[in-house]
């Protein structure tokens, strides 16, 4: 092998993409040839320098003004508006059922409530009248409560989370 | 197993959340790469943030199990090539500490130094494509196919142009270096007699 056809194929052999036979004949013509030896050693060298150029971190405001700039192109996707009517919707009957539960089957409640006493030498008679309010409850006025503080749930979680968008495409 | 690159990308179509996390995945790379490209930490800021909506914007294009590191390259190659020729990029004045070293000695950090300060004057000097695959290969490590991938050749052409863009750099380093020696060696010389 020649230092022309050597010079040609050290690139290949630094990369790694030579033949064995290739390979072999660029080592043993690179052990007897200074010239091609100072060669790859250079071409060596910069490659490892530009591996070694410093890294840096990209500031983290590139998330922020990226998503700054595209959050107008960003609208709900049908799928998403579908849902988002269901769980609204769900959520407006939630509250409307678990409003009359509870206005209807409060009556007994309220007296309950009316009769607490406050104690200040006896701290377990407050307890002891909140028990008796929760007995005095009825199932029904129960899960009225349950109802709206579970539709109340299903509002937030709406408000907070933004299911399903797509982009503008014009 | 669904590489993470094609589940976010897929996700990122609908939730603003994923997109955003595809950015975190990649913002790094991009931002190392466009500071090389430019020379100038603002402008690969600012190049990185356009690269990410251009991304974005084009996201229904991208066709779903193809490589995304090629495409999201394409465009950053293209606005950075804009970009040189809008402004010419500079050689940056800020010292960089080489990236992972250990030295102990001073003298084994000062040349490194010096070598880098030279490596990233050459590279802002070549020709911005050629400096562009030499980052791509070297830099950011991409494989041959993602290189051609992103700049639209054939492999072998990706090759071929890395190579020449390789021996451009190794001129522009050695061949400076060759040259100041050759001022030194002058230097030392003794001044001829004016007599």
């Amino acid at each position: 092998m020649n230092c022309g056809k050597a010079k040609d194929l050290l690139q290949a052999y630094l990369d790694g993409t030579l033949e064995p036979t290739g390979r072999l004949a660029v080592e043993g013509h690179v052990a007897g040839c200074p010239g091609c030896r100072g060669e790859l050693v250079q071409l060596e060298r910069l490659l490892l320098a530009i591996e070694s150029l410093p890294r840096f971190s990209a500031p983290e405001r590139v998330v922020a003004r990226t998503m700054a700039a595209i959050a107008p192109r960003f609208r709900p996707t049908p799928r998403s508006r579908l849902v988002g009517w269901a769980i609204n919707g769900g959520g407006l009957m939630a509250v409307l059922t678990g409003l009359i539960v509870v206005l209807t089957s409060a009556g007994e409640a309220g007296e309950a409530l009316a009769g607490l006493t406050l104690d200040q030498d006896n701290p377990f008679a407050l307890i002891d009248s909140l028990l008796a309010v929760a007995a005095s409850m009825e199932l029904t006025f129960v899960a009225g409560m349950a109802l709206l503080l579970s539709a109340g749930y299903l509002t937030l979680v709406q408000l907070v989370t933004t299911p399903g968008t797509e982009m503008r495409t014009s | 197993m669904v590489p993470v690159d094609d589940r976010l990308v897929e996700a990122a179509r609908e939730d603003p959340q994923a997109f955003a996390d595809l950015i975190r995945q990649h913002q790094d790379h991009l931002y190392n790469f466009l500071y090389r490209m430019t020379g100038n930490r603002e402008d690969a800021e600012d190049l990185a943030q356009e690269t990410f909506v251009r991304v974005f914007r084009a996201l229904h294009r991208f066709r779903a199990g193809s490589p995304f590191k090629p495409w999201l390259y394409k465009i950053a190659v293209n606005l950075a090539i804009n970009h040189y020729h809008a402004r010419k990029p500079t050689a940056p004045l800020l010292d960089e500490l080489p990236s992972g070293s250990t030295f102990t000695s001073p003298e084994l950090m000062a040349e490194l130094r010096e070598t880098q300060r030279d490596l990233r004057r050459a590279l802002l000097e070549l020709p911005e494509q050629y400096r562009a695959i030499l980052l791509l290969r070297h830099l950011n490590e991409l494989s041959y196919e993602d290189i051609a991938g992103t700049l639209e050749v054939p492999v072998r052409t990706a090759k071929v142009r890395l190579h020449r863009a390789r021996k451009m750099l190794q001129a522009r380093m050695f061949g400076a270096q060759k040259a100041s020696d050759h001022e030194l060696r002058e230097s030392e010389r003794p001044a001829p007699s004016l007599s």
